[in-house]
């Protein structure tokens, strides 16, 4: 996928899957992998971005001997993420009609 | 060393022109992730090839760090650092040097523009300050004591505000031509331009600045208040004054001794002097209700001096009154002729009578004398009216 077309849709990933509940960083990548392919690729600036934007918060809690550091979604990333899936849901509409033109072909 | 520290060592060395802060937690947030990923059971192989190269982490950091950065940092320097860091990408080498050649000549004539502002402001604050203590030298003789306060108050003011205008512009002329030597040095060192870069942290702030800074705020504050308080009661009068008729009296006052000496201190009064017919003197003089003419006559010397009469209790104001009134002398003369001392702020003087040595001065009033018999002992001084003397043998009679 492009590279431009997969950080915005990484955006309203990430704040999906913490609509799911709190998570850290490894748990996160694994989550979002599991939907999308960002091999070689680091979450940590999407998430530095989404921190500063006040999307999310993040609080650390100790695990197995050290702290881990856990990523909260804000109400703000909350509108942010039905903003999004709204444009989403748009965009699905002509995506669809540009698949069905070509299956028509 | 295993793969996993070697890559932990790469990414930190990677790291060292960023801000302590950011590079902390990109490290912090890799060794997390490696450690979480270990005890899942990953191969460190697989880790590695999850995460990318360092090369390709800092990259993706430093393109979040310049949004990040323009989302935080509205402002012109924001925009530049922020569109400096943009270009820096996706260009070849040497239109890059171009593009930031280019670039650099915006905050260089900033820079120019406002160190240039600076100077001016830095000697228009010096020159008006000087001009203020400069016209209230030349009138003191006729100012109470608060007016002085209120002018220097005002010079003061004007000084402490241009200074400190000229600061600021200062400051940002170096905060351009510091933009411009870096945009500079990066087309010199022909690296392509980094991320973030903490500009000449103010960490050890300079004592002496902070204390020239508190200085010019208490100038400020201290002139604005001196000035305020004193031109607020001036300011009240006059409104005061303007709202009711004047009411005028003319008063004749008869002086027996004769005078070879005369020294007046008036307002906005126009003066006659002329020489008496008889042995005595006299005093005409249109009295406003709130001035009052304090005038004696001592072995010759006649001294008058208009006051304000108190009709504000607390001040004893000199020069706040509005009116212009008349005051015509009748002078009886010794035979040597007169000295005269006369300072009226804005009035017309007219001497008319023999005299040896005059000191007058007026703000913006005509100064007329006639018959002077030594003009080189003549000190007239108006600063705006006209002046005119007529010596004895012309002026005749």
């Amino acid at each position: 996928m492009d590279v431009q077309m997969k950080r915005g849709v990484l955006d309203g990933l990430v704040l999906a899957i913490l609509k799911q509940g709190d998570t850290y960083g490894y748990e996160l990548t694994e989550q979002v992998s599991r939907r999308l392919d960002i091999a070689e690729m680091t979450l940590y600036p999407i998430l530095r971005r989404l921190e500063a934007q006040g999307f999310l918060t993040t609080y650390s809690e100790a695990c197995s001997g050290r702290l881990r550091k856990y990523y909260h979604l804000t109400p703000a990333g909350q509108a942010h993420l039905c903003a999004v899936a709204v444009e989403l849901a748009d965009l699905r509409s002509i995506i669809d009609s540009i698949i069905e033109g070509a299956e028509r072909l | 060393m295993s793969h996993l520290e070697q890559f932990l060592a790469n990414l930190k060395a990677g790291l060292t022109d960023l801000p302590s802060e950011v590079a902390a937690d990109v490290l912090r947030y890799h060794s997390d992730y490696i450690a979480d990923a270990l005890s899942a059971g990953l191969e460190p192989e697989q880790i590695l090839r999850r995460l990318g190269s360092p090369e390709q982490i800092l990259a993706a950091t430093r393109d979040e760090l310049a949004i990040e950065d323009a989302l935080r940092k509205v402002g012109p320097l924001g925009l530049l650092r922020t569109s400096r860091r943009l270009i820096g990408r996706g260009l070849s080498r040497a239109a890059r040097s171009v593009a930031l050649a280019l670039l650099s000549l915006a905050p260089l004539l900033a820079a120019v523009c406002f160190y240039l502002s600076a100077a001016v402001l830095l000697l228009g604050g010096l020159a008006s300050g000087a001009a203020v203590l400069y016209n209230l030298a030349l009138h003191r003789a006729v100012l109470a004591g608060i007016e002085i306060a209120g002018q220097v108050g005002l010079a003061v003011f004007l000084t402490a505000a241009c200074l400190g205008l000229a600061w600021l512009f200062w400051l940002s002329g170096q905060g351009f031509a510091r933009a411009t030597l870096l945009l500079l040095r990066k087309i010199a060192n022909k690296q392509p331009p980094t991320g973030l870069r903490t500009t000449a942290a103010p960490a050890g702030h300079k004592p002496v600045r902070r204390y020239l800074t508190v200085a010019l705020a208490v100038f400020l504050l201290a002139g604005f208040t001196l000035s305020a308080l004193a031109d607020l009661p001036q300011t009240y009068w006059r409104l005061w004054n303007s709202q009711k008729p004047a009411d005028v009296r003319l008063e004749t006052v008869m002086l027996d001794e004769p005078v070879d000496r005369l020294s007046l201190v008036l307002l906005n009064t126009d003066v006659t002097l002329r020489p008496s017919d008889g042995p005595q003197g006299r005093l005409i003089y249109e009295k406003l209700s709130y001035v009052d003419l304090v005038w004696r006559l001592t072995d010759g010397v006649l001294t008058l001096e208009e006051q304000s009469n108190g009709r504000l209790p607390f001040f004893h104001w000199l020069s706040i009154h509005r009116g212009t009134t008349s005051l015509i002398l009748d002078v009886p003369l010794a035979a040597a002729g007169s000295d005269l001392d006369i300072r009226t702020i804005s009035g017309f003087v007219e001497v008319d009578l023999p005299c040896r040595q005059a000191t007058i001065r007026t703000s913006s009033g005509d100064i007329t004398v006639r018959r002077a018999d030594l003009t080189d002992n003549l000190d007239l001084v108006s600063d705006s009216g006209r002046i005119t003397v007529v010596p004895v043998t012309a002026g005749g009679s």
